[in-house]
């Protein structure tokens, strides 16, 4: 039995529908992502766990029992807020204690878990400041032992790592990674940060407009987008205008337009005459002056290179106008804008998408 | 040096504003407290100084009496108002409506003083329907009927009403720079509604109490108005006995010591709530 379930959640405001009809199982020990662009309904559906606010339809249920009728305070789920929100008039011992301190928990126990925290976190000679003295990530880390203390079931985690600087951010990344197979609880994060979910995440929501486009793990998410959406929000990807010609079980063949036909891999949704696209990421395409070895290969010119370092995004203007994007280590030989490449790809790279 | 020069301007102003205007008034008051009466009241001509108001203060246990009375009336009318003005602040705080319900609790302030202590004199004389239904009911339970009017009961309702505005606007300005988050995230980790109160709004609202009980305690303890209108003979004040001692008896020395002792009083009162306001003080 799953953790915590959500069984055709609707939520609106007004005639505004914040979620529409979403069902989600999360089981128990999984660190889950919540993925989508602002406005998405990610935000209200933690809103709903928390119990803030109310589903106008639908069930929520923690361990089998309905949430439903069980204020905030009581619900055994925490929350890790954007703001972090930590109370500025309580030390960061006090701040982390509060959770018990509300649930009357004994003086000694009490001493005892926090001295555990406190050490846990790395916090134990900021015990005795107050938070507006601590730097962004000793607040972070206030606020997971904060939300973590009195083990809930479930810690919601909202935006928790957007306020951090990049570098810094990272490391949380990997704190927070270990820190969630230490304590084995349950996570529900979320992001519009698709690069955070991948890292983190056992399983990703992927939504939209209050809705679960995709729900998978994150590398599946990375290489098998089930539409559109999800190809373009979760990371980058080249999306060409393509009509299925024959579809088998062992690859597709589709025409690309103003290109001519390509390979691409078997897909048992697609049929002849479906029309499309063909999404392929960037790092999946090659260029070169011969590419024979590949199956599909076109001719196009060097319109532009972005250097980044490690690698470099090059756009290729193809013969028929549309521009494919390029990503290639810069250890090997480099293009310059305006000369005359080709590009391919392997038969088994990229994918049909009719949605 | 042209810095300085700035320094000097900005800074300046004020100095000899505070020089001027307290610095200079406190130190004649207190030289005037050490000088003998005049014959025809005012003050004798400056020969030498003395103790003798002093001694005269502390020596009659009366004077020291109406001044605890008084400490005690302010400190009612201040617990009052702030019991009183602490859900009202609050309700505006969180009101979408709340530069509306601010002008309506300034209002009355700007309606002259003396009439609205006046009004207060119709309200609660014996031939107003507040007496009187209050007797009513008390006769029917059998005691004695009572009056409102030139009693302490009279003084402080009045003093509360006169400064309630004073404790409201400070607890407002307050409680409405309040994170609404901080709330949240307490409900999220298990306080019900008392004890997100207790715990979070309260604390963190402690600087516009200190400064809302400043600004009632203090006028309330030189105040001499409402209990000249609406007191009783018994319910003098402070205020009252310094006026008496300047315009009636003209003991210029006696009312210069006794504003001396009203100063110093307020004094101790306000370096303790800086006090207060300090150690709970670490959060801006």
């Amino acid at each position: 039995m799953s953790q915590l379930e959500l069984r055709n959640v609707t939520r609106r405001y007004g005639n505004v529908v914040a979620l529409d009809n979403v069902s989600l199982s999360i089981e128990a020990g999984e660190f889950f992502t919540l993925l989508g662009p602002s406005g998405c309904g990610k935000t209200t559906l933690l809103r709903l766990i928390a119990g803030f606010e109310l589903p106008d339809e639908g069930q929520i249920l923690l361990d089998g029992r309905d949430l439903a009728g069980i204020p905030a305070e009581k619900r055994p789920v925490h929350t890790v807020f954007q703001s972090y929100a930590l109370f500025p008039h309580l030390t960061v011992a006090q701040n982390i204690a509060f959770p018990l301190k509300m649930a009357h928990c004994a003086k000694d126990q009490l001493n005892q878990r926090l001295a555990d925290a406190l050490i846990q976190m790395r916090l134990a000679d900021k015990a005795d400041n107050y938070p507006h003295e601590l730097s962004g990530g000793q607040k972070q880390r206030v606020a997971l032992a904060r939300a973590l203390i009195n083990r809930p079931r479930v810690l919601l985690l909202d935006e928790s790592l957007a306020a951090l600087d990049a570098k810094l951010r990272e490391e949380v990344q990997v704190e927070l990674i270990n820190l969630q197979r230490e304590m084995k609880i349950t996570f529900v994060f979320v992001t519009h940060a698709q690069t955070e979910a991948l890292a983190l995440s056992h399983r990703i929501a992927v939504m939209n407009r209050g809705r679960l486009e995709q729900v998978d793990e994150p590398a599946r998410l990375y290489c098998f987008p089930g539409n559109r959406f999800v190809a373009d929000f979760v990371g980058h990807i080249n999306q060409l205008e393509a009509q299925v010609i024959v579809a088998t079980h062992g690859h597709t063949r589709l025409s690309l337009a103003g290109l001519g036909e390509i390979i691409a891999p078997p897909d048992k949704n697609a049929a002849a005459g479906m029309q499309g696209i063909f999404a392929i990421r960037p790092e999946q395409v090659r260029i070169g002056t011969e590419l024979t070895e590949l199956k599909n290969h076109f001719s196009g010119i060097v319109q532009s290179r972005l250097y980044q370092g490690d690698v470099s995004v090059y756009r290729v203007r193809l013969e028929s106008g549309a521009i494919l994007e390029v990503l290639l280590p810069n250890a090997g030989h480099e293009y310059h804008a305006g000369e005359p490449v080709r590009v391919g790809w392997r038969h088994d790279a990229g994918l049909f998408l009719n949605e | 040096m042209n810095k300085s020069w700035q320094k000097w301007l900005t800074g300046g102003i004020p100095l000899v504003y505070l020089l001027l205007m307290v610095a200079t008034p406190a130190l004649i008051t207190l030289t005037a407290s050490l000088r003998y009466p005049g014959e025809f009241g005012g003050l004798a001509p400056l020969n030498d100084l003395t103790l003798e108001t002093y001694q005269f203060f502390f020596g009659d246990f009366i004077y020291s009496e109406i001044f605890l009375k008084s400490v005690l009336m302010a400190a009612a009318t201040t617990l009052i108002c702030l019991i009183a003005a602490y859900p009202l602040s609050l309700l505006i705080a969180r009101s979408k409506r709340c530069n509306l319900l601010i002008i309506l609790v300034i209002l009355p302030l700007s309606s002259n003083f003396l009439i609205r202590i006046y009004a207060w004199m119709i309200l609660l004389g014996p031939q107003a329907a507040l007496s009187r239904w209050l007797n009513a009911i008390l006769h029917l339970l059998g005691a004695a009927p009572v009056q409102l009017l030139f009693s302490p009961f009279a003084v402080l309702i009045a003093l509360v009403y006169v400064h309630l505005p004073f404790m409201v606007l400070p607890l407002y300005a307050n409680l409405q720079k309040h994170d609404p988050a901080l709330l949240t995230a307490a409900q999220d980790l298990g306080a019900n509604a008392w004890q997100r109160f207790w715990r979070i709004t309260f604390p963190l609202s402690m600087p516009g109490v200190l400064s809302g009980a400043a600004l009632v305690f203090i006028p309330v303890l030189g105040m001499f108005a409402i209990p000249e209108i609406l007191g009783g003979t018994g319910d003098m004040l402070i205020g009252n006995l310094i006026k008496e001692q300047f315009i009636v008896t003209r003991d210029w020395p006696f009312g210069a010591a006794l504003s001396v002792m009203l100063t110093l009083t307020v004094l101790i009162f306000s370096l303790l709530a800086a006090r207060i306001s300090r150690t709970g003080g670490h959060y801006a």
